[in-house]
């Protein structure tokens, strides 16, 4: 028997979604709440009581640069980088990483900027904030790893969209059409309204994502082309000084200040950052980063440089200045570069991230309506794929649907109360939050494995459902500070958050009483419906197909 | 112009002309104001629809400029369409209103 | 249709159009980003940003060729012969371009 294209399609569609659509819905999840990880890490880490942040003197920079040299030169002499993180209103402490080479893991250590001392544990709350959605959104936490794991989801995604939209038939006579309370018929009509008409964002998101990537991803013709000289390459193409080898020999790192103040004289802006490369060795360079200007971001697609310093780090000769605001490269690397704001959405302010926001969320509930009609079809009648197997594999399928979709929601709202319910004091506490956030999702695959199905989804639900409304009262009790108070005095990063809680709350309510309800009768059988003779009916039965 | 103004302002454009490419169907035509359009209506509705949707792409660059403008048309006519395609089912007389409540309660505001 | 692991195609034919569409869609997304950056008319650090942009759009189409293709043969000689075709190119100009 001759299968037709839409025949392979739709069981490419069926197949590569489900075996990705966990992935999938985790990476969007994670990377629509990390659009605003700026609030979320200003409601984690309590900034709304700290209050202004008063910035640093021209000297107190430099004794600060000077207090973190001290300190990074005794842990370690030799580095192959050194970065210094100046406070700022986000930050307002002093930072040191680095790492001692390739292999070795990154060490992060908060000071106090006035003496140069490492900050005891419980003097603030040590959080990795909202950068952790941001890494679960494109390395799930796990390096080299994640980012490739990322990347063939996002391919699968790719190839998921355009088969879906061979599969579709109706894409336009049906581009209204959302039939709810009618069991399969209903997942199938959001499964389709929420992809169409999300289309072009989802189509952008996706190639943007791989581009960000592209030469880890695709590093073929580096290889060829450049003998896989990634240094010499991106010197090249980003039209800057050509790269600096390690050349094996002890040499001191200049006076860091000193570089400091030449540095911000050089670009004219105050400085965010100094990054010390191959410390310790004679091929040392320092860079002079300039503090970040969100404002000039706004209104523009691509953001301009911040400038950026570059000093030999022995001798402390110039190499390279960057002012601010200034372009280099091709257009080719201007193409690539605007690839990667319009994923970043850095532009446009707060009405452009809402857009993503919603768009994202929208990509996210496509992906779970996807998953949730595939069982839902085969609840009814089982389409018998793998022999005997099938009802295992069902059910594993129906775990990993809990799981992955409310049980990653769980675990998600759980990072809020983890951040709030573990104590301040103890050690590597941003580490800890993150170990608890896996455990507590591997907890509701535990959860979905043991209990039957529906039940598994209306418990995790109503638990998503109780942590997300209850969040302002967490906070209140926790620390004092809650929606109310965050309203009084106009601090919208933290009432956007709890508001936003509460939003999810009632939506996962919703979706819960529909659970119930759906529960309380049996399974919705389309023949009640032409029973009734609800015009919308006389269109056509559900394609099946897929 | 005020991006706010312009994100509700779009918005509603947006929706006008969606709201009047989907009345131009039957099956919408039927749910949101009874009975079936007749060919001119038709025509007409489309054609208000599309130019509509150029309309809101127009006023999107004049608040965003065309680098960010066209990427937050797509986004909001995406949010618009969300809107129109979720009251459908569930308030269709209400789907039709909101053009005519909506931009009177949201838009004034902005000249207070 | 919608039978997949238990299709009248055997087992292996599946497994085959996998690795086809996974490994060889990969390799012929390579090929085209080398290929591509001898034509293009830019510097080469740009060249081969400009043609690497374009191949996962390659990937995605090859993907999409192997489960539509006829065969499981037919999906690999489709990935081959461009692959082959553009690689030879590539060696061709990348021996020429250096003499």
């Amino acid at each position: 028997m001759k299968t037709t294209f839409r025949q392979s399609m739709s069981w490419l569609h069926t197949w590569g979604g489900l075996w990705f659509t966990w992935i999938l819905f985790a990476i969007f999840l994670t990377g629509t709440l990390g659009v605003f990880d700026d609030p979320i890490s200003h409601w984690l880490r309590e900034k709304g009581k700290i209050g202004e942040f008063t910035p640093l003197t021209a000297e107190q920079r430099a004794d600060a640069v000077r207090k973190a040299q001290a300190y990074l030169q005794e842990k370690s002499p030799r580095a192959e980088f050194w970065t210094i993180g100046l406070p700022d209103d986000e930050n307002p402490e002093l930072r040191v990483f680095w790492r001692a080479d390739d292999d070795a893991p990154v060490h992060r250590l908060r000071l106090d900027a006035q003496t140069g001392r490492e900050l005891p544990p419980g003097t603030a709350r040590e959080t990795e904030g909202g950068h952790h959605f941001v890494h679960m959104h494109f390395e799930f936490h796990a390096g080299m790893a994640g980012i490739w794991i990322v990347g063939a989801a996002t391919v699968a995604m790719l190839v998921a969209l355009v088969s879906g939209i061979v599969v579709h038939k109706k894409i336009f006579t049906d581009f209204f059409t959302f039939r709810p309370g009618k069991g399969q018929r209903s997942w199938l009509d959001g499964h389709n309204a929420l992809g169409v008409l999300t289309l072009p964002f989802l189509f952008m998101i996706s190639y943007t994502g791989l581009i960000i990537f592209w030469s880890i991803y695709m590093p073929a013709g580096i290889l060829a082309r450049y003998a896989g000289d990634e240094d010499a390459f991106f010197a090249k193409l980003n039209e800057g000084p050509p790269p600096r080898p390690m050349q094996f020999a002890d040499a001191p790192v200049h006076e860091l200040a000193s570089l400091m103040q030449r540095g911000e004289a050089a670009i004219e802006r105050e400085a965010g950052f100094v990054v010390v490369n191959h410390a310790g060795d004679r091929s040392a360079a320092v860079r002079i980063f300039g503090r970040f200007d969100p404002e000039a971001e706004t209104d523009r697609l691509v953001g301009r440089s911040n400038g950026s310093a570059l000093f030999d780090g022995v001798s402390g000769e110039t190499i390279d200045v960057q002012k601010p605001n200034t372009v280099r490269g091709g257009n080719v690397l201007q193409t690539q570069r605007t690839m990667n704001a319009l994923h970043f959405v850095r532009f446009g302010g707060y009405p452009m991230k809402w857009l993503y926001f919603l768009s994202g969320m929208a990509g996210a509930a496509m992906l779970a309506t996807g998953a949730i009609l595939f069982m839902v079809k085969r609840r009814k009648k089982s389409a018998n794929e793998f022999g005997g197997a099938t009802p295992r594999v069902y059910r594993i399928i129906e775990a990993l649907n809990v799981a992955a979709i409310a049980g990653l929601s769980l675990a998600c709202i759980g990072f809020f109360w983890i951040n709030r319910l573990l104590p301040l004091d103890v050690a590597q506490r941003g580490t800890r939050e993150i170990v608890l956030f896996f455990a507590l999702w591997l907890l509701t695959l535990v959860h979905a494995g043991l209990r039957p199905p529906l039940a598994a989804w209306r418990e995790q639900l109503a638990a998503v459902a109780t942590l997300c409304l209850a969040l302002p009262l967490l906070n209140l009790a926790t620390t004092g500070d809650w929606l109310f108070a965050a309203l009084a005095r106009g601090d919208g990063e933290t009432a956007g958050v709890e508001l936003t809680a509460i939003a999810f709350g009632l939506i996962f309510a919703a979706a819960l009483r529909q659970l119930q309800r759906r529960m309380a009768k049996p399974a919705v059988d389309t023949r009640i419906d032409e029973k009734t003779g609800a015009p919308a009916n006389d269109v056509a039965p559900a394609t099946g197909g897929r | 112009m005020d991006k706010h103004f312009a994100v509700y302002l779009v918005f509603f454009v947006c929706y006008a002309a969606l709201l009047a490419l989907c009345l131009a169907m039957d099956r919408h035509h039927a749910q949101v104001l009874h009975g079936k359009p007749g060919r001119p209506r038709r025509l007409a509705l489309r054609l208000a629809g599309g130019s509509l949707i150029g309309v809101a792409l127009w006023l999107c660059s004049l608040a965003w400029g065309w680098a960010i403008g066209p990427v937050a048309w797509f986004g909001l006519l995406s949010a618009a369409a969300f809107a129109l395609v979720f009251l459908l089912p569930y308030a269709p007389r209400f789907a039709g209103w909101l053009i005519v409540v909506g931009p009177v309660l949201a838009l004034p505001p902005f000249f207070l | 249709m919608s039978v997949p692991f238990a299709s009248p195609r055997p087992r292996s034919a599946l497994l085959s159009r996998i690795v086809a569409a996974v490994f060889g869609g990969y390799a012929l997304a390579s090929v085209f980003s080398i290929f591509v950056s001898h034509l293009l008319p830019a510097e080469l650090p740009e060249a081969v940003l400009g043609a690497t942009l374009f191949s996962f759009a390659v990937y995605t189409a090859a993907i999409v060729w192997v489960f539509a293709a006829a065969s499981a043969t037919r999906a690999w000689l489709g990935l081959l012969i461009p692959g082959a075709l553009m690689g030879a190119l590539a060696f061709a100009l990348q021996v020429g371009g250096a003499a």
